[in-house]
């Protein structure tokens, strides 16, 4: 269509021309700037909300937990070593205050801490092609404590071949030992280094160091952390706890006899035999291989609470020794075990099969699955495991079905909860 | 802003002015169309502002009309006297525009005086494209049909 024939169009419709179009026209592009000024507001908003957010994010960040320790992950200790070393080594010198001598130009030097800090930085500063003193430094850092070796070794002329330099970093669990040794490239000596791990009753750990006998031995400060008295609360508390309150009914009598009262002495006593078809070291053996940690541990505090409408109990213990697992003694952490108290109204939504006439004032007890019943105070054997997936984080459960993973202690002995047949030495642990 | 308000304010005027017919109406629409358009969240966004202003003012002008009964209207609307005085040449094209309907006259309004795009017009008609076009031949056809000659192509 041509302009003509679009203009012929416009008059066709007659439309008369707006009268107040300028006035508004001016009115309205005013309008338009103060919207437009207006607009700042928002932006400042906006990077204010940044500045904000990244306050938190800093803050959050500055507050994490850096150590695995306190997130309850510790899995591993951490053995850094640092070797220097030209000369042949004929004395060993075991010293839990980390303590090396050179006198021909080699500084040996090993700090090692497998305390509680999984993050243990070690830095070395050596000049191993100087004939002058140099001096090996390495910090660890141990649970916010801050350990310094500082070794200065005198100025040897002999020395005029190639240093090895060797840092290696070596997992290990409580009873490791580990050997470093290396031969330098010119075939003068070697160094030897025998880190070993001594646990001390405070639950620290300091390294020894092997130093030739007839070197003379540096100037050496030495500062060590101090020893973890208490260990590392990793307890978890439930977020649903139940206490035992009037009339407490068996859950087992209630599918055939209804409000039955139990007397707390009935249950878990009948130690029926849940199967124990291995030979016993055989089982203890499966059960120590599918555990995360088996520690001798006391319960402090006992919690019935409930996880999807399952009964649980919920045990605050204190580890007083470890077999096997990255815990420490004087650890405290929280096993979940199947079983305990809860209040009838609670229990019988999950199990709508069974019947109580009256919930008002009774707690049922349901064993689950376990034979005996841990008390508060007394010490057990627990095989634990971890990552239970419907636990909360950070918690432990048992090794096995029902009770099985935990064992009375008595003089050595160890005797099952499950199945009171059931029963091993202490000595058995070191077979495995 | 994305658009000249000159030009914008003669557009919508004409589109309120073809459905109200009334001079004070359409222009009282117009100017409350562009306040509304201001306020609007969405007044930002280039793509929508036509589709938004003519959306605003039909709106208003559907108020309108549920405010005011159609007898007050048609005494409000200006004679065919007056039509006919602004109208200095297509008195056939007049007539022929008479004949169609109101939607059929709306669209030819956007389409070929305010010179909407298609695909608002389409969007404002809840159609596609394709539909608007085929619904333009259709009412063209008409007009040259009503007007008797091939003028309009």
């Amino acid at each position: 269509m041509t302009d003509k024939e679009k203009q012929a169009l416009r008059e066709a419709f007659g439309i008369p021309e707006p009268d107040r179009k300028k006035d508004f026209t001016e009115q309205f592009r005013q309008r338009i700037n103060e919207k437009h000024k207006k607009r700042i507001s928002p932006v400042i908003m906006r990077m204010a909300a940044t500045a904000a957010m990244l306050l938190i994010v800093v803050g959050v960040c500055a507050n994490m937990p850096v150590s695995p320790k306190d997130i309850n992950d510790n899995n591993n200790n951490l053995i850094e070593t640092t070797s220097i070393g030209t000369s042949d080594i004929s004395n060993s010198d075991e010293n839990t205050t980390s303590t090396s001598a050179a006198s021909d130009s080699i500084v040996s030097r090993t700090t090692a801490s497998t305390v509680t800090a999984a993050t243990v930085t070690a830095g070395t500063a050596s000049s191993p092609q100087q004939n002058g003193n140099h001096a090996v430094t390495t910090k660890a850092a141990v649970s916010g404590h801050r350990t310094t070796v500082t070794t200065a070794a005198p100025k040897n002329d002999k020395t005029s071949s190639r240093t090895s330099h060797t840092v290696s970093k070596t997992n290990t669990t409580a009873r490791n030992t580990t050997t470093t040794a290396r031969r330098s490239s010119t075939s003068i000596g070697k160094v030897s280094t025998t880190t070993r791990r001594i646990t001390t009753a405070a639950a620290s750990t300091f390294t020894m160091t092997t130093a030739p006998a007839n070197y003379t031995k540096p100037a050496v400060s030495t500062t060590y952390a101090a020893p973890v008295a208490d260990g590392h609360d990793m307890t978890v508390e439930p977020e649903i706890t139940y206490s035992i309150r009037g009339r407490v009914v068996n859950a087992d009598n209630l599918e055939e006899n209804s409000d039955s009262p139990v007397n707390s002495n009935e249950k878990g006593t009948d130690n029926a035999p849940v199967g124990v078809t291995l030979p016993f070291e055989q089982k203890i053996q499966e059960m120590f291989n599918n555990s995360y940690a088996v520690v001798l541990a006391k319960i402090d505090k006992i919690v019935y609470t409930s996880i999807n409408g399952m009964p649980y109990t919920a045990e605050n213990i204190t580890i007083q020794k470890v077999y096997k697992g990255s815990v420490e003694t004087y650890d405290k952490v929280t096993v979940y075990v199947s079983g305990g108290y809860m209040p009838a109204n609670e229990y019988i939504k999950s199990h709508p099969d069974i019947y109580l006439s009256d919930t008002s004032y009774v707690t049922v007890y349901d064993s689950g699955g376990c034979v005996g019943e841990q008390e508060c105070g007394e010490t057990y054997l627990f095989f634990l495991r971890r990552y239970t997936p419907y636990l909360p984080y950070g918690t432990y459960s048992l090794t096995g079905t029902g009770d099985e993973g935990v064992f009375t202690e008595a003089n050595g002995c160890f005797t099952c909860l499950a199945h009171n047949q059931l029963q091993f030495m202490e000595e058995l642990f070191d077979k495995f | 802003m994305s658009f000249d308000i000159n030009e914008q304010y003669d557009k919508i005027y004409r589109y309120c002015f073809l459905k109200v017919r009334h001079k004070e109406t359409a222009e009282d629409i117009t100017q409350e169309t562009f306040l509304r358009y201001l306020e609007h969240p969405d007044y930002k966004s280039v793509d929508k502002t036509l589709q938004l202003l003519y959306t605003i003012a039909g709106n208003l002008c559907k108020d309108e009309f549920r405010k005011k009964k159609a007898s007050e209207l048609s005494d409000t609307a200006p004679s065919n006297d007056d039509i006919e005085d602004s109208v200095l040449s297509g008195f056939d094209l007049k007539q022929a525009l008479n004949k169609l309907s109101e939607d059929d006259k709306e669209i030819i309004l956007l389409r070929y005086v305010n010179e909407v795009p298609v695909n608002v017009i389409a969007k404002m008609q809840n159609i596609s494209r394709f539909a608007l076009n085929r619904r333009i031949n259709r009412i063209l056809t008409s007009l040259h049909e009503y007007m008797g000659k091939e003028e309009l192509t």
